[in-house]
């Protein structure tokens, strides 16, 4: 039994930000989104995230689970030296950083990498589960920034199966709604939650950029010609 | 129970792995190696593994937190912003800024640029008669 995927996504620079510094990593045919959330303020967090998604649309995605967690940690270290140090030349008196939420499907394992409060959401059985824990202290701080301070990514794997539906969303879009307006939303049609999620975020404040990505798992009895494989 | 027959175990041990190396406590090569011969044995026994990320079992893992403290959002939060909320024909309805005004040093250009383009088109008429006002009165 194949498995196959579809994927929905949406970025907004919301209503208070003067520019969108998230960044979308969409590589559907081999299996690899993610949300990168980029913070330093105006020419700064946008450098942040970009230089992450540029790594990692072009990184060459290795076959074994043990080697892909490894690629994936050393990508991510790798970004949070350059950034380090490009911070230390340009922004010295500013944090610059980005935050991270990331997901590769294979036919057999899937895998979850995260640094921060960008979050990944599983839908599966009538039932929102948030699959990653945010980076932050009881001050609601950041603990780990790409970029800047003491860093290691951390990692999950998972078991898909058809039916389930992914969410990986950035603060801006879950800060500003609750776990059952997500649940809610999951439970329609992806193409409709990717819009509503949005439009709903924006109604509540939307004091952020929002960025979401979508993805339904499907098998072979039940894609369609938009579905993917990697 | 084998940590590796179980997915649910093999993420607590990720995270631990992590949160040890964090804490000085393991060293890099040791977390590396542990990570490597788990995971490996994960791939081999994949279909042997009957459990995933539980809500309960999510539940039960403590946050990981890392022993450094990042400030910027702090920073973030509390930087200037200007809200302007006008409904005619009450002057009323008008939010000035609230913050102190020495905090006004710190928007960038590009951040001005980008709130006055978001002002309503009356208000560059009020700009301007305050102008022509303001020279006529120095005349």
């Amino acid at each position: 039994m194949m498995t196959s995927w579809q994927r929905w996504s949406a970025t907004d620079i919301g209503n208070r930000r003067a520019q969108n510094e998230d960044a979308l990593v969409c590589r559907d045919y081999d299996g690899l989104w993610a949300v990168i959330d980029g913070m330093g303020g105006i020419n700064a967090g946008n450098v942040a995230s970009a230089a992450l998604a540029h790594a990692i649309e072009h990184m060459e995605l290795k076959s074994s689970l043990p080697d892909a967690v490894d690629q994936i940690e050393d990508l991510v270290l790798a970004v949070h030296d350059q950034l380090h140090d490009f911070a230390q030349q340009e922004t010295p008196r500013r944090t610059l950083g980005c935050t991270l939420a990331l997901m590769r499907l294979t036919q057999t394992w899937g895998l979850v990498a995260w640094v921060g409060d960008v979050r990944l959401y599983r839908w599966r059985d009538q039932a929102l589960t948030r699959l990653t824990q945010d980076h932050l202290d009881a001050s609601h701080e950041l603990t780990r920034l790409i970029g800047d301070g003491l860093l290691l990514p951390d990692f999950a794997v998972v078991r898909v199966q058809a039916g389930d539906r992914y969410l990986l969303a950035s603060d801006g879009l879950h800060n500003e709604l609750s776990d059952a307006r997500l649940g809610y939303w999951l439970a329609q049609e992806p193409e409709l939650a990717q819009r509503e999620l949005i439009a709903e975020a924006l109604a509540a404040g939307g004091r952020d950029n929002l960025s979401l990505i979508i993805l339904e798992v499907e098998t072979d009895a039940i894609s369609s010609n938009r579905s993917l494989q990697p | 129970m084998n940590p590796r027959d179980d997915l649910c175990e093999v993420n607590a041990a990720l995270l631990e792995l992590v949160r040890l190396q964090l804490a000085g406590e393991l060293d890099a090569a040791t977390a590396w190696h542990t990570r490597r011969d788990m995971l490996s044995s994960v791939e081999a026994a994949w279909h042997d593994l009957s459990q995933d990320l539980t809500p309960e079992a999510l539940a039960s893992l403590q946050p990981v937190v890392a022993p450094v403290r990042i400030s910027w959002r702090e920073r973030w939060q509390n930087r200037p912003q200007v809200s302007w909320d006008f409904k005619w024909p009450s002057l009323k309805t008008i939010t000035l800024p609230t913050l102190p005004a020495f905090k006004f040093r710190t928007i960038a250009p590009q951040q001005l640029i980008s709130l006055l383009a978001q002002l309503p088109w009356w208000t560059l008429f009020l700009g301007l008669a305050l102008a022509t006002f303001y020279y006529v009165s120095t005349l």
